[in-house]
C-alpha cells in the first residue's frame, strides 16, 4: 500500500474540508505534520485507522465524538451534519480511492454530539481508461491489502509503542497472530485447522459406507479424540487459573515493593527470581545438550565388544597369512583366460590340467584382496569410533560440571528465597506477614495447577500415541469396496495434507524467527549503544538480555530502551515481509510488499543520542513514513536527521476560543507557521496548512 | 545460548514436506494454501466445503 493523499472534512477537530494531505515516496519518503498537543495529531492519526478498517488506536478518547462540535453548532436544527475522511492510496499499479463517514442528526440546540451514523465505506479503483469503478466489497478488498488486525503496526501512537515489549497476555497473542498474518503462517494453521475438520467430515462418509471393523476403528478413534478434547478444555480453565494467580502474584509483589520497611528483601527476591528461572532454563540447555551428545556419539560406547571382535579377526588372518593377500582375483583370471601362466607353462586345463588347478587354486586366495581392501576401510573406521570415545567423555564431563554448577547455585538460590519468605511471614506487621502469606497460597496454588496441567500433558500425549496407532490400523485396513476406498484415499490424503502441513508450518515458523530475531538484533544494536542482547521467546515476546556475567539474564529495559526494541521489531517485521513477497515461488501469503509507517509522536520522551538514532533510521523502516510531532520533539537532532528525506509537510494550527492563552508558532522553511493562534469565534478547531518550499 | 542451536531444522527446506508429497496430496495442499489465502481477511471463513471439494476433485 502506498499512500498517496488524505482529505478530511468536519472530522473531529478539523473545521470544513481540510486541503489534501500529500505524501512522500522514493527518496523523499518522509512525510512531517507538526501540531501542538491538542491540535489533532491523534486526531489524524486515527483518520487512517477509522477510514481503512473503522477502528481506533487504544488511546483514541470519545471515539463517538467524530463530527466537529463547531460544525454542529453552526447547524439549523433538524438537519444533520456530516463528517468524512478521503485516503487515496496506490496498491499492485492500481489506484484506490476509500471514503468513510459518520453523521450527526442536530435535533435540538443542545442535541449531543454522538454519531447517529455511520454510513458503510465507499471503495473506488482507477481503471485504465481513467474512469473510477465502484468496488462492493470494501473491506475485502482493503483487508487483502493490509489486513484489519496489523493496522497497530503501521499506524500507532509513539508514546505507546513500548506496549509491543510490555505486553499483557491478550495482546502478546494479538501481536503473535499479526506477525504470522503478515507472513502468512496464518495460512498455514488455518489450512490445518480446517483440513483436520474436512478429516473428520470423510472420516464420517466413510463410516457410513466402511465395514464393521473400520467403523470400530474409527469410533475409538472419536472417542480418543473426544477425550483429548475435554483435556484440552480442562488445560485451558488451568491456564487461566494459573494467570488469575499469577496476576494477583504480581499485584502482592507490587505491595511489598511499596512497602518501605520490606522494599530491599521484595526486590532481592526479585532478583533471585530471574536467577531462578535463568539457572532452570540453562539446566534445561544442558538437558538438551547431553541428549544431543548421546543421541549423535552415544552408540560409539556399545562399540568396544564389537571392535575389538574385528581387530581379532583381522589378526587372526594376518598370522595365517591370508593379509596381505598379494593378489588379485582379476589377475589370475586374466591368466587363465589367456591359457598361458606368467612362466610361460600353459594353463590349458587339456594338457596341462595340474598347472592349470593350481593357478586356479589362487582365485581363492585372490578374492581375499577385497577383504584387505574392506579391512584398511573399516580400520580407519573402527580408529575414529576409538579416538571419538574421549572426546565424548570430555564433553559429557562438561556438561556434568555446568549442571552440577547450576544445581548448585539454583539451591542457594532457592534457599535464599526461602529465608526472604520466612523473613516476611514472621515479620511482626501483620500486613506484611498477611501478604507473604497470601503471596505463598498463590504460589502453592500455580505449583499445584502446573502439577495437573503436567499430569494432563502426559495424558494427552499418551492418547495422542494410541490414536496415531489407531490412524494407522485403520490405514492397513483393506478396504473392499470400490466407493470404500476412494473414501478412504481421500480421508488418508486429508490427514496427509494435514500432516505436511503442519511440518511446513514448524520448519517455516523455525525460520521465519531465527530471521526476524537475527533482523531485531541487527537493527536495536545500530540504534542503542547498551550491550543489552533482545531476544524472543516462543510466544513473540521480547525481552533484552543481558550476557556480562555468563548466563544471559534479562534486564529490567528503560521506557527509551523499550521504544526502540519495538520501533526495532516493527521494522525487522516489515523488512522480513518485504523480504518473503519476492520469493515468489513460496507459499501464499498477503501480496502487498509496500507498507506505510504512520507514527503519532514518535520519539516520545527518549534522550537526544536515542532521538537522532531513531530519526537516522526512521526513513528505511518502511516504504513511506509520516510522522506526526510536537515542536520539541521535532526541533534539534530529529530535524537534522530528517530534513533532506522530508517530501511534505505540513503544520496543524490550532485555534483557542480563550483570551488568555498564549499564541505560539513554528520556524520552517524560513517561514513562520502558527501553531496555536486566537480562534475568531468561540470555537476551538484546527486548520491543516501545508508548508510551502521557500 | 543467544545463538540458535536448533541444527536440525535450520537445515531441512521448509518446502520439502510439499516437495516430497505424492502427486495428488502437493495438489491438495497448494490448492487449499491458495483458498486460504483468498479467504484470509475473513475472520471465520466458511471454508470447509470448498476444501472437501478439493479433495474429492484430485481424489476420484
Amino acid at each position: 500500500m502506498r499512500l498517496l493523499s488524505l482529505r478530511l472534512y468536519n472530522f473531529r477537530q478539523f473545521y470544513g474540508q481540510s486541503p489534501e494531505i500529500r505524501f512522500g515516496l522514493g527518496e523523499k519518503n518522509v512525510t512531517v505534520i507538526h501540531g501542538s498537543n491538542g491540535a489533532g495529531k491523534t486526531a489524524l492519526l486515527n483518520a487512517f485507522t477509522w477510514v481503512l478498517f473503522g477502528q481506533f488506536s487504544r488511546g483514541f478518547q470519545f471515539p463517538e465524538q467524530l463530527v466537529n462540535k463547531r460544525a454542529i453548532r453552526e447547524a439549523k436544527t433538524g438537519t444533520t451534519v456530516e463528517a468524512w475522511v478521503e485516503l487515496l492510496f496506490e496498491d499492485d499499479g492500481r489506484k484506490y480511492l476509500v471514503k468513510r463517514s459518520a453523521e450527526v442528526l442536530k435535533e435540538s440546540k443542545d442535541s449531543d454530539w454522538a454519531t447517529r451514523n455511520t454510513r458503510p465505506p465507499t471503495l473506488q479503483w482507477a481503471a485504465q481508461d481513467g474512469s473510477w469503478k465502484n468496488e462492493d466489497k470494501v473491506s475485502d478488498i482493503i483487508g487483502r491489502i493490509l489486513p484489519p488486525d496489523l493496522h497497530t503496526y503501521f499506524f500507532f501512537d509513539g508514546e505507546r509503542i513500548e506496549r509491543i515489549v510490555q505486553q499483557t497476555r491478550e495482546e502478546q497473542t494479538e501481536i503473535a497472530n499479526a506477525t504470522k498474518k503478515l507472513h502468512g503462517i496464518e495460512i498455514l494453521e488455518r489450512a490445518e485447522t480446517h483440513l483436520n475438520a474436512v478429516r473428520k467430515d470423510l472420516e464420517k462418509e466413510l463410516q457410513q459406507i466402511g465395514d464393521p471393523e473400520t467403523v470400530r476403528l474409527i469410533e475409538r478413534k472419536r472417542e480418543s479424540e473426544e477425550k483429548i478434547n475435554t483435556l484440552e478444555r480442562r488445560q485451558e480453565e488451568l491456564h487461566r487459573e494459573v494467570d488469575n494467580h499469577t496476576e494477583i502474584k504480581r499485584e502482592l509483589e507490587n505491595k511489598l515493593r511499596e512497602l518501605e520497611e520490606v522494599r530491599a528483601d521484595q526486590l532481592r527476591r526479585d532478583q533471585l527470581n530471574q536467577e531462578k528461572e535463568a539457572r532452570q532454563d540453562s539446566m534445561k540447555q544442558n538437558r538438551e545438550n547431553m541428549t544431543s551428545i548421546i543421541s549423535s556419539h552415544g552408540y560409539a560406547f556399545f562399540l568396544s565388544k564389537s571392535t575389538n571382535e574385528f581387530r581379532t579377526l583381522i589378526d587372526q588372518l594376518r598370522n595365517r597369512g591370508e593379509l596381505p593377500a598379494g593378489i588379485k582375483r582379476q589377475f589370475v583370471a586374466d591368466l587363465l583366460n589367456k591359457g598361458t601362466c606368467i612362466c610361460d607353462r600353459t594353463l590349458d586345463g587339456s594338457k596341462d590340467p595340474k598347472a592349470r588347478a593350481a593357478v586356479e587354486e589362487w582365485m581363492l586366495r585372490g578374492g581375499l584382496a577385497e577383504v584387505e581392501e574392506k579391512a584398511i576401510r573399516m580400520g580407519g573406521e573402527v580408529t575414529k569410533i576409538e579416538q571419538t570415545l574421549p572426546e565424548t567423555w570430555d564433553r559429557i564431563k562438561q556438561v556434568q560440571d555446568k549442571d552440577l554448577l547450576d544445581r548448585k547455585e539454583l539451591s542457594r538460590v532457592e534457599d535464599e528465597l526461602d529465608e526472604i519468605k520466612q523473613r516476611l511471614e514472621g515479620s511482626p506487621r501483620e500486613e506484611i506477614s498477611g501478604l507473604q502469606r497470601r503471596l505463598a497460597e498463590s504460589e502453592r496454588v500455580i505449583a499445584e495447577t502446573n502439577r495437573e496441567l503436567g499430569r494432563i500433558e502426559f495424558e494427552i500425549r499418551e492418547l495422542t500415541k494410541d490414536m496415531n496407532e489407531l490412524e494407522n490400523a485403520i490405514l492397513k485396513h483393506q478396504a473392499n469396496e470400490e466407493r470404500q476406498r476412494i473414501a478412504q484415499r481421500r480421508v488418508d490424503a486429508a490427514l496427509d495434507a494435514k500432516k505436511r502441513i503442519g511440518r511446513i508450518r514448524e520448519l517455516f515458523e523455525a525460520e521465519f524467527r531465527r530471521e526476524l530475531i537475527k533482523k531485531i538484533r541487527k537493527l536495536f544494536h545500530s540504534i542503542s549503544y547498551t550491550p543489552y542482547v533482545p531476544d524472543m521467546t516462543e510466544g513473540y515476546s521480547l525481552r533484552l538480555l543481558e550476557s556480562a556475567g555468563g548466563t544471559p539474564l534479562p534486564v529490567a529495559a528503560s521506557q527509551g530502551e523499550s521504544q526502540i526494541l519495538s520501533l526495532a521489531f516493527i521494522g525487522s517485521v516489515i523488512e522480513q515481509a518485504r523480504e518473503y513477497r519476492r520469493k515468489k515461488d513460496r507459499l501464499p501469503g498477503p501480496d502487498s510488499s509496500n507498507f506505510p509507517l504512520v507514527m503519532d509522536s514518535p520519539f516520545g520522551s527518549l534522550d537526544p543520542i536515542y532521538r537522532h538514532q531513531i530519526a537516522e533510521h526512521l526513513p528505511r523502516l518502511a516504504d513511506q513514513i509520516v510522522v506526526l510531532v510536537t515542536r520539541t520533539q521535532w526541533r534539534g537532532e530529529v530535524e537534522q536527521s530528517l530534513i533532506n528525506r522530508v517530501g511534505h509537510s505540513y503544520v496543524l494550527t490550532y485555534y483557542s476560543p480563550r483570551d488568555d492563552m498564549e499564541v505560539d508558532s513554528i520556524e520552517l522553511n524560513g517561514s513562520t507557521y502558527d501553531l496555536i493562534k486566537r480562534s475568531p469565534n468561540e470555537f476551538e478547531y484546527t486548520e491543516i496548512v501545508e508548508v510551502t518550499n521557500a | 545460548m543467544l545463538e540458535d542451536s536448533d541444527q536440525t531444522i535450520r537445515e531441512i527446506d521448509p518446502m520439502e514436506p510439499l516437495e516430497s508429497a505424492p502427486s495428488e496430496v502437493g495438489r491438495i495442499i497448494r490448492r487449499v494454501l491458495q483458498l486460504e489465502k483468498e479467504r484470509l481477511y475473513q475472520r471465520k471463513p466458511q471454508i470447509n466445503a470448498d476444501i472437501t471439494q478439493i479433495i474429492k476433485e484430485e481424489i476420484q
